[in-house]
């Protein structure tokens, strides 16, 4: 364990070595939540309820899938597939050290850095802002919400591992992972709840493992689910996380049989 | 003059050639381009699809200026993008050297070196989008309309290139700002919506984001007939007087470049 620790520490540091450069990062997320917070303000200037949100859980719901975006999509795996093009790779191989759990010590330090800047910052934005926000004072939604939200980094954890291995295969990663990216803001709720989606676009988001990222730990905290329907959820998030960690593996290995090693 | 245009010319069929190389990279380009303008729209479908108004604006003219926006912002992204997401890249590895050394106005050659061809769908899109609300609104088109239109269109071009240079020539004193980059497409993405929202928020905002506000905003009133001639007038100013700065701040900050790699 001691080794990956390293791993989290280096990944840290390498971030605060360009601080300006991290800040630049954090004004984005800053930017995006605002945009979405005027939006969502606007839009409820002449109505009390819509899409069966009133305006504080509208406004919970912008500010906690902003907190849960930082670290729940954070990671560092998206330089993966250039890795893999340009024969980094090679030096995790290598080692004594597992590859997996690399990416997960340096995803640790990601997500410990983003989580304490988003808690800041939306402090921070809630003091000026001052909006009305729902508090959810039920101590087992909020546990809940923790147990889902954790289950949510797992699981973009392998699905964006998925989306690096296509680098053993193409050397044209850009293309799929900005796709990736699109599909996954737009299905896992960053952009708007489910809920508010037609008829069709929301039963095929229900199909999909996005939806687990973001949009059903926010409604857990919001009270918007029965215990039924969350714990059918958790239990369908915890297959949809060990599929995509099977399908990662068997990807990884058969990747690591044409994996060339170029410009190594 | 003519051997710049000679000369890009020859810089856009290069970048097809490249692209029609490595073609399944060019298909899925293409589809993520699609894709997301695609998604854009949709969320200002559904944004509007109960909300009649928003911000003084109805909705068929809300989805009219995304139509707009999709257009300016798709030959923004051809023409430019990929160049700015280079400039970071050649300033922080000290590669812009070779641009120095060719025959040819560097700034020119690092502005549209790179063309971005599979953004190009965003603009048939929005054209599509245009028309089709342009005639729900009512929007009729005369020439003299139409010349003042595509002026405000080069001028909005034309600024929002100016804005972009002017903050990443900030790279050359911060090379490892790769962020830069980032910041200034979510910050450009905010002239999707009405200036009106900024306005009700902060006057102060609005007026930080005049520059970017205005590069839609006054495109579109032009065609509702409903742009004063001082907002006109503003968006020509402005795209001037950004422009000449850019070219001044470009001289300026080149001389400060180390070519620390090389």
């Amino acid at each position: 364990m001691k080794k990956y620790w390293i791993f989290t520490t280096i990944t840290i540091s390498e971030y605060m070595a360009y601080r300006m450069n991290f800040f630049m990062w954090r004004v984005r997320q800053i930017i995006q939540l605002l945009v979405m917070y005027f939006l969502w303000f606007a839009v409820f200037a002449n109505q009390n309820v819509l899409f069966g949100y009133t305006e504080s859980m509208m406004l919970s719901y912008v500010f906690l899938t902003a907190l849960l975006h930082t670290y729940v999509l954070g990671t560092t795996t998206n330089g993966l597939g250039e890795m893999i093009n340009d024969g980094r790779l090679t030096n995790f191989l290598t080692r004594p050290i597992g590859f997996f759990k690399v990416f997960m010590a340096r995803d640790a330090a990601d997500k410990f850095l983003n989580l304490i800047c988003s808690v800041v910052e939306i402090a921070v934005l809630i003091l000026i802002l001052r909006p009305s926000l729902s508090i959810q004072h039920d101590p087992m939604l909020l546990i809940l919400t923790l147990i889902t939200t954790g289950i949510a980094i797992v699981l973009f954890f392998y699905f964006s591992l998925i989306i690096g291995f296509l680098g053993f295969w193409t050397p044209e990663i850009w293309g799929p992972r900005f796709l990736s990216i699109i599909i996954v803001e737009f299905f896992s709720g960053a952009m708007f709840p489910l809920d508010v989606f037609p008829g069709m676009v929301k039963t095929l988001s229900l199909y999909l493992p996005f939806q687990y990222l973001l949009y059903f730990p926010a409604s857990i905290y919001l009270g918007k689910l029965e215990m039924p329907a969350i714990f059918f959820g958790i239990c369908v998030s915890i297959g949809w996380t060990v599929g995509l960690y099977l399908a990662a593996t068997i990807i990884w290995h058969r990747g690591l049989a044409v994996y060339e090693a170029q410009g190594r | 003059m003519k051997q710049y245009i000679r000369v890009y010319g020859k810089l856009v069929s290069m970048n097809v050639s490249s692209l029609l190389a490595f073609r399944s990279a060019f298909i899925a380009n293409l589809i993520s381009s699609t894709a997301w303008a695609s998604f854009t729209f949709f969320s200002i479908f559904l944004l509007t699809a109960n909300v009649p108004v928003l911000f003084g604006w109805v909705r068929d003219q809300v989805i009219f200026l995304s139509a707009i926006y999709a257009v300016y912002y798709g030959l923004f992204q051809v023409l430019f993008a990929k160049n700015f997401g280079q400039l970071a890249v050649l300033i922080d590895n000290g590669e812009l050297d070779g641009f120095f050394l060719k025959p040819i106005d560097a700034q020119f050659l690092t502005s549209l070196s790179r063309i971005g061809v599979t953004a190009s769908i965003r603009i048939p899109m929005g054209i599509g989008f245009m028309y089709f609300f342009g005639r729900q609104l009512g929007v009729t088109l005369s020439l003299q309309h139409g010349i003042f239109f595509v002026v405000s269109l080069c001028c909005s071009l034309l600024l929002l290139y100016s804005v972009w240079m002017n903050i990443l020539l900030c790279l050359i004193w911060n090379p490892r700002l790769s962020n830069l980059v980032e910041v200034l497409f979510t910050v450009s993405g905010m002239s999707r919506y009405p200036s009106e929202m900024y306005k009700a928020t902060s006057e102060v905002l609005m007026y930080a984001l005049l520059p970017l506000t205005l590069t839609t905003v006054v495109p579109v009133k032009l065609l509702f007939g409903t742009v004063s001639w001082q907002e006109y007038v503003l968006l020509v100013g402005l795209t001037l007087v950004f422009f000449i700065t850019t070219r001044i701040f470009w001289l300026f900050a080149t001389r400060f470049y180390t070519s620390a790699s090389n």
